[in-house]
């Protein structure tokens, strides 16, 4: 007879008072809703979706969690629908009870793989078994929960829950991912592969993303045409997030943001494999080597529900997950190994005895697999006996899922298991030997930036070179914010719309004689992704991209730029509609002022290390002064302003980081913005104040800084000249270098005198430098050829983003700079904007 | 409680949850007919026998002919069937009574359980239950086939209480038990080409069972031992109890027949209104008019769509689209036959295809359809649409956009003013206004004017995609 344990009155009690509660989810309802796998947003109802997140008023800065660190684990989790047979998975080779009970679909000794003496794997599970030699594979015996339930529905409810009583509304990963994300919206925290979100995802608050495992085609498009039709679509699709019919639209933007983030990563369905699981893992590696932030993703399948003709049927689905976790680790970049860990679950085991169909029924216990380079390989728990049973008896559990959610919780994904999973302590089975990642070597530039849009090639313009101008740097001051209407009218740009900016003539500009100015343009509140191109208003447009837009995120770059006859400069915006907002540094002018040093980078802030300011992380409001003045090559006099590289790093809130001479009040401007987690690199121009300091302010957070010096301005200084933007390097086409990857490790000399309008006595050029297709995290430093490489780093790319930085990059004695790639292979472009001269 | 009146609101709401859509005819039709309740039994008059699908596809290809089916049932749903409601009926026990294509494994017996739901659907639910029990699709699908006296398969005998008649917690493990031994006999044959379904004696457990409180089997001779596990329809449609130990305690000791009412009315409610329970009026009326009609289906359905509170704003703005909804909508819109929009590949992508029920719980309302990868699914199908109303649109000198009231031609989008000018000689508000009035659909001024705006924004030459706007619209997601 069954077991005795089945609904027991404890259990029947909990499921009593939510059942009358009427604020609670009624069960049979919530049963009806959760399935094998696709519970998704029907748990959600009216008031739970991701959706309802994205109310008025949210600030979008804090909308992305960013990159993961490089201690952050990453989590795999596979499901296997419709109760896996444990004793065929792992087979107990020395069992007799097992030969007589599982009779007719017994796995013999001779063909299991043997582990040890008493177990051996299913003989599809040869890449497990590797796993196993090389110590990195944990079999967590017995795995189950008090009072099984045999129902598919209530069984995996409560394994997705990760409680065994009471009614399930939330799921484990679900509210680890509340805890992680917190208030914000992140659609780049966790994903399952497939076309809706399990409960296990859901969270009370937080959701992971349904990511198809085709490549998206919709809203991937970049031609003009079809990005009218997508903004069209978001036009049409905005509506009041409380109704259903707000909440359709609100998907249709998030699957537009999606798939411009995506498309670049999803390999075409003619190059994935027809297996379905294998064709998700792969997906899953593709999304862990983009860094897009992802902690855990997730994927499953079926049908595992074997209540006859078992032995084809589960020799079926081993093959299938031994080919995905095989081609997961093909996949997954080397250096993302000791990152990523892969757990298994499903709802129940199945019977020890077998029925004469060659199946077996919905059983209880089960074992359940975890690997990755850093876990602890072994057996866990206690596998259960099968002595005494009879026909319909289940196997006791041993190992209470709790425990084993909460040891990777713990384990692997930074803590906070016990909260998670109920308030239990958490009995941690030490599946890890190491903890996520490694030892963080001691960065020099470890900066992933957003991924971005193509960056297209500048074409021809009739805008020709300005006279050599002498710098005046200025107070940073606000010019325009389409925001609140300075400058400008108060209302974002179109897209293809261009926006004028008056330069000549504001406080501290004169009215004339102003040839160029340096600007940092930021563009907020994108409805989509785009580029800007900022250049002088009487230059015909061109196409070069000097920052990439990205919806929900404020995006900096600094411009240093022509101003046209009539005292403008103009910002074209290829996208959605964004707000712009626009704070000049300085101006260059045909009258007096000072020149450029250009310097060989060095660094001077390091707030991780104690460089320049004490070690600690710079907090919201805390301003940092920083002496610049007879340092990293910069004289101790005569100093009217500098140029630094700055990279806001691991900031813990959204925010923006001012740069200002020392000595007066922080200005309402800023020099870059950064968002939770992400690292974001800018260049500023600033004066500096009586002391020979700037001084760095963060609006909100704690963040690491890091600022290199890469020129000063003096009175003996090189001249500024603008010139049209000029493609000098593209890898991609053969442009300056050959064509092909920029390899790890690897450098390319770059002639950049006497070609691009640039004069041949150029002492340093401006570069507008985009990396994309980096095959690893790296970062690449420009710095003139001839001398040994600085510590220091210009542009900082995370695997598989596109990231653009302006550089001024100080020319060798050969007239050439020299661009050093550090990890993985990447495209360089490099568009030549001005020079010093 | 007052009768809903008969608004053009109210009447376009009731054909869009019946008919799949607002057809014009059908809103001219019923606007005229006086009163709701007399609207809705003019829908329920369904026809007595509805034609079936003859293949086409060659008999060694029953993965086509399955498509065969699929074809012919949305072009039923869409356009084909005088009264839809009887193909949205058999929708909605296609997604309660799963079977699913490629366990069945075999188009011949999904075709004899859709129509099953095609005829009888309206008919009554212990009939149907019965009848579905023993056809081979179900047989199959939840391995009753392999279910015999010395080697019991609890799937069917489960399923059949949990998911198809009483809902979990309702019974208890014996009962389970008992009923898997009931069905017990009920097989299908796999030595002939047929497959056809078989009783096999001598693997019936005929002894005397004890389920849901009630004796069954037990007077042996008078009740074939076929009809043994029919026995435990009738009693939980009839006079069955839940028992003391099953888990479901506010059930327990209470007639299994009401559970069974109000397990169904859920059911249908969340499928025809909105994904939160029944409010208890409609709740009330809906299961009463099962128990006291014998659990016949029409006055059941007939108390639900005649109910106010199947009028509230709330449940006319409170289900999405189901994919299979959203394509018949889209056929609809732009007059186009299943078979040569070609879109049934992109349904899964969706999330939903017919005859591939995801699991034997079937579909589920709303935030199932409402997630970034489905809408994918369906962008995409809406440019299949695009494509298919105009696939002739470029062909010859001058092609059209054909759609369900007419077509409209390139010359017609394309034409401008002579230069200097060369502004479009009918205007973007002209052009979305035909298409609309074209598709026979409805869009809220805020939408229409946000495809305006688009088809501003658009060369001449890619006007004629305000078409896939318009099909994108949320509204067109929405049920």
């Amino acid at each position: 007879m069954l077991d005795p344990d089945i609904s027991t009155a404890d259990a029947l009690a909990q499921l009593q008072v939510a059942e009358t509660d009427p604020n609670a989810l009624d069960r049979r309802r919530f049963l009806q809703l959760v399935g094998l796998g696709v519970g998704a947003g029907a748990l959600a109802g009216p008031t739970s979706s991701l959706l309802d997140l994205s109310l008025p008023g949210l600030d979008p800065s804090v909308w992305a969690a960013g990159p993961a660190g490089p201690n952050d684990g990453v989590l795999i989790v596979i499901g296997m629908f419709g109760g896996n047979d444990g004793l065929n998975t792992v087979v107990p080779i020395n069992d007799g009870l097992y030969y007589g009970q599982h009779r007719n679909l017994a796995i013999s000794p001779q063909s299991a793989l043997p582990i040890d003496a008493a177990t051996g794997l299913n003989p599809e599970l040869t890449v497990f078994k590797q796993f196993w030699d090389a110590g990195q594979l944990a079999i967590v015996e017995g795995v189950g929960y008090p009072d099984p339930d045999l129902s598919h529905f209530n069984s995996m409810a409560k394994w997705m829950a990760g409680s065994p009583t009471g009614i399930p509304t939330s799921g484990w990963v679900g509210r680890w991912l509340d805890r992680y994300i917190g208030g914000g919206k992140d659609l780049y925290a966790a994903a399952q592969i497939g076309q809706s979100v399990p409960l296990h995802m859901i969270g009370q608050a937080q959701r992971g993303t349904a990511v198809p495992a085709g490549r998206p085609s919709f809203g991937a498009s970049n031609t003009a045409g079809d990005r009218k039709i997508y903004s069209g679509v978001r036009r049409l699709a905005a509506g009041d997030p409380l109704t259903w019919k707000g909440r359709v639209g609100q998907a249709m933007i998030d699957q537009l943001d999606l798939a411009g983030t995506l498309a670049p990563l999803i390999p075409a369905e003619s190059d994935m494999s027809d297996v379905p699981l294998v064709a998700e893992m792969e997906v899953m590696a593709r999304l862990v080597n983009a860094n897009l932030g992802m902690r855990v993703l997730s994927a499953g399948w079926g049908d595992f529900d074997s209540h006859a003709g078992q032995p084809a049927q589960h020799t079926s689905r081993m093959r299938e997950l031994n080919a995905a976790v095989s081609r997961f680790y093909q996949v997954l970049s080397p250096a993302w190994a000791s990152r990523v860990t892969i757990m298994t679950f499903s709802e129940f085991g199945r019977t020890s005895f077998s029925n004469d169909g060659a199946g077996t029924d919905h059983g209880t216990a089960a074992p359940h697999f975890v690997l990755g380079a850093n876990v602890r390989g072994g057996r866990y728990g206690q596998r259960p006996s099968l002595a005494g049973l009879r026909r319909w008896d289940r196997m006791p559990f041993h190992v209470d899922f709790r425990d084993y959610y909460g040891s990777l919780i713990d384990g692997w994904l930074g803590g906070g298991g016990s909260e998670v999973l109920g308030g239990r302590p958490i009995q941690n089975l030490g599946l890890f030997v190491r903890s996520p990642g490694t030892v963080p070597p001691l960065p020099r530039g470890d900066i992933p930036t957003v991924t971005a849009t193509t960056t297209p090639t500048p074409s021809p313009s009739a805008f020709a070179p300005t006279a050599p101008g002498r710098f005046v740097s200025l107070a940073p001051q606000r010019v325009c914010d389409t925001r609140n209407g300075v400058g400008a009218s108060r209302a974002p740009i179109g897209p293809g719309q261009t926006l004028a900016v008056q330069i000549a003539g504001l406080a501290g500009i004169p009215a004339s004689g102003v040839l160029g100015v340096a600007v940092n343009v930021t563009s907020a509140n994108a409805s989509e992704p785009g580029f800007f191109s900022v250049f002088p208003s009487d230059a015909a447009t061109t196409a070069s991209s000097s920052l990439n837009t990205v919806p929900g995120r404020a995006i900096p770059n600094m411009a240093i730029v022509g101003v046209g006859p009539d005292g403008k400069i103009g910002v074209f915006n290829a996208g959605g509609t964004t707000d712009c907002i626009v704070d000049v540094m300085g101006y260059v002018s045909a009258g007096a002022g000072s020149g450029l040093v250009a310097l060989v980078p060095s660094r001077l802030l390091d707030t991780r290390t104690g460089v320049g300011a004490p070690l600690g992380r710079l907090r919201g409001g805390q301003r940092v002064d920083l002496v610049i003045a007879g340092r990293g090559g910069v004289p101790a006099s005569g100093v009217d302003a500098v140029m630094l590289n700055v990279a806001a790093l691991r900031p813990t809130a959204g925010g923006f980081l001012t740069v200002c001479p020392t000595g007066m009040a922080v200005p309402e401007v800023s020099n870059l913005n950064y968002d939770v987690g992400r690292n974001v690199p800018n260049l500023v121009v600033c004066k500096l104040g009586p002391d020979g300091a700037v001084s760095l302010v963060a609006d909100a957070g704690e963040l690491d800084v890091i600022a290199d010096v890469v020129g000063c301005f003096t009175s003996n200084g090189a001249s500024q000249v603008a010139v049209a933007p000029a493609r000098l390097l593209d890898t991609r086409h053969g442009i300056g270098a050959r064509a092909g990857l920029v390899g790890s490790a690897s450098e390319i000399d770059l002639g950049v005198v006497g070609v691009g309008g640039v004069d041949p006595a150029a002492t340093a050029v401006i570069l507008n430098v985009t990396a994309t297709g980096a095959t690893a995290e790296t970062f690449v430093t420009v710095y003139p050829d001839g001398v040994g490489r600085p510590d220091a780093s210009s542009l900082n790319v995370a695997q598989g983003a596109t990231v653009a930085n302006l550089v001024v990059a100080k020319v060798g004695a050969n007239g050439k700079v020299r661009l050093y790639n550090d990890a993985g292979g990447l495209h360089l472009l490099a568009d030549v904007t001005g020079y010093f001269v | 409680m007052p009768a809903p009146a008969l608004t053009d609101s109210n009447l376009r709401h009731l054909l869009r949850r019946t008919e799949f859509v607002d057809r014009p005819n059908r809103v001219a039709e019923l606007t005229g007919v006086g009163s709701i309740e007399a609207a809705v039994s003019n829908i329920l008059a369904v026809n007595a026998n509805p034609p079936s699908v003859t293949f086409t596809s060659p008999a060694d290809r029953d993965w086509e002919r399955g498509r065969d089916l699929t074809h012919f049932w949305l072009d039923q749903m869409t356009r084909d069937s005088s009264r839809p409601f009887q193909e949205r009926m058999a929708f909605f026990w296609h997604g309660h009574f799963c079977s699913e294509f490629s366990k069945v494994g075999s188009s011949t017996y999904m075709r004899e359980q859709i129509d099953l739901w095609r005829r009888d659907g309206l008919g009554n639910i212990r009939t149907l239950a019965t009848t579905m029990s023993t056809q081979v699709a179900m047989i199959r699908y939840l391995d009753n086939n392999q279910n015999k006296k010395s080697s019991p398969n609890q799937n069917f005998a489960r399923e059949l209480m949990e998911l198809f008649l009483l809902g979990v917690g309702n019974y208890t493990e014996a009962d389970v038990e008992a009923s898997t031994l009931a069905w017990t006999g009920h097989s299908d044959q796999w030595d002939d080409t047929t497959a056809a379904y078989r009783w096999k004696a001598d693997w019936h457990d005929p002894s005397p069972k004890t389920f849901l409180g009630h004796p069954i089997n037990g007077d042996s001779g008078q009740v074939a031992w076929p009809d043994h596990g029919p026995e435990t329809i009738a009693v939980m449609l009839g006079s069955g109890i839940v028992p003391q130990g099953a888990d479901n305690v506010a059930n327990r000791g209470r007639p299994s027949r009401d559970v069974a009412a109000e397990f169904l009315s859920r059911k249908l409610w969340t499928s025809f209104a909105t994904d939160t329970p029944p409010p208890p009026g409609v709740m009330a009326a809906m299961s009463d008019a099962l128990v006291a009609n014998d659990f016949d289906v029409r006055p059941w359905v007939n108390a639900m769509l005649t109910h106010p509170d199947f009028y509230t704003d709330a449940v006319k703005q409170g289900l999405v689209r189901t994919p299979v909804e959203f394509v018949v909508a889209l056929l609809a819109a732009t007059g186009q036959r299943s078979r040569a929009a070609d879109m049934t590949w992109l349904m899964d992508a969706m999330g939903q295809q017919l005859l591939y029920p995801p699991n034997v719980s079937g579909w589920r309302p709303n935030g199932y359809w409402v997630n970034a990868g489905a809408m994918e699914g369906r962008a995409r199908t809406v440019q299949q649409m695009n494509w298919a109303a105009g696939r002739n649109y470029w062909a010859g000198s001058d092609g059209a956009i054909t759609l369900a009231g007419g077509s409209i031609m390139r010359s017609q989008i394309t034409a401008r003013t002579p230069w200097p000018d060369e502004r479009p000689v009918m205007t973007s508000a002209a052009l979305v206004a035909r298409l609309i009035e074209l598709m026979q659909v409805q869009l809220s001024p805020a939408a229409t004017a946000e495809i305006v705006r688009y088809a501003d924004s658009a060369t001449v030459w890619e006007r004629n995609n305000a078409l896939m706007l318009i099909m994108l619209a949320p509204e067109m997601h929405m049920a």
